[in-house]
């Protein structure tokens, strides 16, 4: 992405720079009739040469440099690395490319130049149990991966909500590749149906670092290239947080984000429910409103993992703080970030003694959803460029408080920013921002008097 | 080509900075020379600017001159602090909306409602011409001058949030926002 933007910048400045016209002389003649001001440079042609010669030179130095950095570059290129092999038999023809299946099972296949299948590697346990008894040596490369995706049907790793496959060649022949790759996700489409989504790709060499790295979290090459693309979208996110996470989940990761990476998706990309979506369902869940005592929200897109699968899953994770005299209630709800399904629940109740300030939320203040319109009014952005907010309410005698006024404190997460905005809960009035660049790390501080 | 890319990149840095600082304040003189040498490292960003908000080239072209003889008749007024980009982009973000109002008076066309076609020299490719449209045709007014504040006059989101008096995170909402829609049509 950040490269793509460069991209375009580097466009633009180059476009605008030549389509601007050379108008100095005609500037110079104007100010000449300037009164009072006429002073003859007699050293102008001599500056104008040192300018010329000076870019000339760093334009040399740029080519220099340019050119040895490439030579290092293509002499460090890694060699196209052999296909790792676990099965237990080693192929004797030569494999002429690898098609790499990623669901949640993660499936490398070896296939010769007559595209017949010398091998089927499971590079999971979740493959493992796809794999079964069945025997693929010699038989199609079609009928291969028809019987496989049959088989993640039959044991539930695909389904009306998964219906994700990544599908990834590998080979140096690069025609060929395409060819594959072309004919296989129009199979598996026609196989899955129109809801099913094929994410496909091609690779004719092997990043040996990132090789080792899938090989290390049993995904295939492809996988762990799929992951690398999405790590430049969301940066706060790692590696091994992405391993374990079907690919299915993995989609909703660059849903409207503009990814492109040499990827060709069949199907279309499952939306992801906003985050003041999720609100309003944890909301209707526990049969809350606003006008409750909620000193809190938070809500926040995150990776867990689930307890009965033991897979990574994707979820909106909502938690209200509801305040009382002598008792704090915190509530968690876990929300499917596609289908809306309340995935898990708890409540811990403090029913101690409070020794901490109690915020009482003032009868006359705004309500939660007003302070995030205000909010997102002063900075112009739609609802689906926050990717999680979180808003807590301080009362004026709060040890905490920021302002003499009780106080909304809201906080939206952007891709490119993270923003802060201190509003008085009686007026509605901003009474300061905060804005983090989540490229420069600059944080800049407006108040308003 | 390349020395006028190089200077685009130059002026973000603090040498940059300080060689504008120091040609002002020469021009402030009456230097000619250093408003030739200040005219070879700023004329790209006042012009795109000035097409950005007025989508007219013989327009921009006007203010591109007006801009440069002003700021030879004011750089005595210039006070070295922040960026000196920022105050000649001022300035010409001045004489823009005074050209502005004078077609609204002479009963214009708005040009908003025109599509934008490029009638350069030769010298401007069909590459570079077709970026060009595709930035004033398909971006509004804010986001168009957002960006080539941006990647073209090298200035920071938070100086471009003063110069047009937005808040910070609408300039990067912004300014991503139409990249991304830039990208979509030139890819």
């Amino acid at each position: 992405m950040k490269q793509k933007n460069n991209k375009i910048e580097n466009s633009l400045q180059e476009a605008f720079q030549n389509a601007t016209p050379d108008l100095i002389d005609s500037i110079l003649s104007d100010c000449e009739n300037e009164k009072g001001r006429i002073i003859t440079m007699t050293n102008e042609k001599r500056f104008s040469k040192f300018t010329k010669w000076a870019v000339a030179t760093a334009a040399c130095l740029a080519i220099i440099v340019g050119c040895f950095a490439g030579y290092i570059a293509f002499r460090s290129a890694p060699e196209p690395a052999a296909t790792p092999d676990k099965g237990s038999s080693t192929p004797d023809k030569a494999v002429a490319a690898t098609v790499m299946l990623d669901v949640n099972p993660s499936i490398d296949i070896l296939i010769d130049e007559d595209e017949k299948v010398l091998q089927v590697v499971p590079l999971n346990e979740d493959a493992e149990r796809v794999i079964g008894n069945m025997k693929f040596q010699n038989l199609d490369l079609e009928q291969t991966v028809n019987m496989l995706i049959d088989s993640m049907i039959q044991n539930g790793y695909i389904d009306e909500l998964k219906n994700a496959i990544l599908l990834s060649i590998y080979s140096n022949d690069t025609i060929k590749a395409d060819a594959i790759r072309e004919k296989l996700s129009v199979k598996l489409q026609e196989q899955l149906g129109i809801d099913s989504v094929i994410i496909s790709q091609t690779a004719s060499s092997q990043d040996k670092e990132l090789r080792e790295l899938s090989q290390k979290h049993h995904i295939s090459f492809g996988k762990g290239k799929l992951i690398n693309t999405i790590l430049t979208l969301h940066p706060d996110l790692s590696f091994a947080d992405l391993a374990d996470v079907p690919v299915s989940d993995l989609c909703v990761l660059f849903y409207d984000k503009n990814i492109d990476a040499g990827l060709d998706i069949k199907g279309s990309l499952k939306q992801i429910i906003s985050p003041h979506s999720a609100v309003q369902t944890a909301l209707d869940h526990y049969s809350l409103t606003v006008d409750n005592n909620l000193t809190m929200i938070m809500v926040s897109f995150k990776i867990i993992q689930n307890y009965e699968t033991l897979q990574k899953q994707m979820v909106y994770e909502v938690i209200f703080k509801e305040e009382f005299p002598t008792e704090d209630r915190h509530m968690t709800c876990r929300i499917h970030p596609i289908t809306k399904e309340v995935l898990r629940e708890f409540t811990f109740e403090n029913t101690t003694p409070k020794h901490s300030h109690y915020s009482a939320i003032a009868e006359n203040a705004i309500d939660f959803w007003e302070v995030i319109k205000i909010a997102r009014n002063q900075i112009d952005i739609s609802s689906n460029e926050i990717n999680d907010y979180s808003i807590h309410y301080s009362d004026k005698d709060s040890p905490f408080a920021r302002y003499p006024e009780d106080t909304w404190c809201i906080s939206f997460h952007m891709d490119h920013c993270i923003c802060n905005f201190y509003i008085d809960a009686d007026t509605g009035k901003i009474m300061s921002i905060t804005t983090i660049d989540r490229h420069t790390g600059e944080t800049i501080h407006q108040s308003f008097s | 080509m390349f020395s006028l890319c190089l200077s685009s990149t130059y002026l973000k840095t603090d040498d940059g900075k300080n060689e504008l600082d120091s040609l002002l304040l020469s021009v402030a003189r009456g230097d000619k020379c250093a408003l030739e040498k200040l005219y070879t490292l700023t004329s790209a960003p006042v012009y795109s600017f000035a097409l950005s908000i007025l989508r007219n080239e013989e327009d921009a072209k006007d203010v591109l001159q007006d801009s440069f003889v002003t700021l030879y008749r004011q750089a005595e007024k210039y006070r070295s602090r922040g960026n000196p980009m920022a105050w000649i982009l001022t300035l010409t973000k001045n004489l823009c909306l005074m050209k502005l109002r004078q077609r609204k008076k002479d009963g214009d066309t708005p040009l908003e409602d025109l599509a934008f076609t490029l009638a350069a020299p030769e010298e401007v490719s069909a590459e570079d011409k077709i970026v060009i449209e595709a930035a004033l045709n398909s971006l509004s007014s804010e986001d168009r001058q957002i960006v080539i504040l941006h990647t073209v006059s090298g200035l920071r989101h938070r100086e471009i949030a003063k110069l047009l008096d937005l808040a910070l995170p609408t300039v990067l909402s912004k300014y991503n926002r139409a990249l991304k829609k830039l990208r979509k049509m030139l890819d």
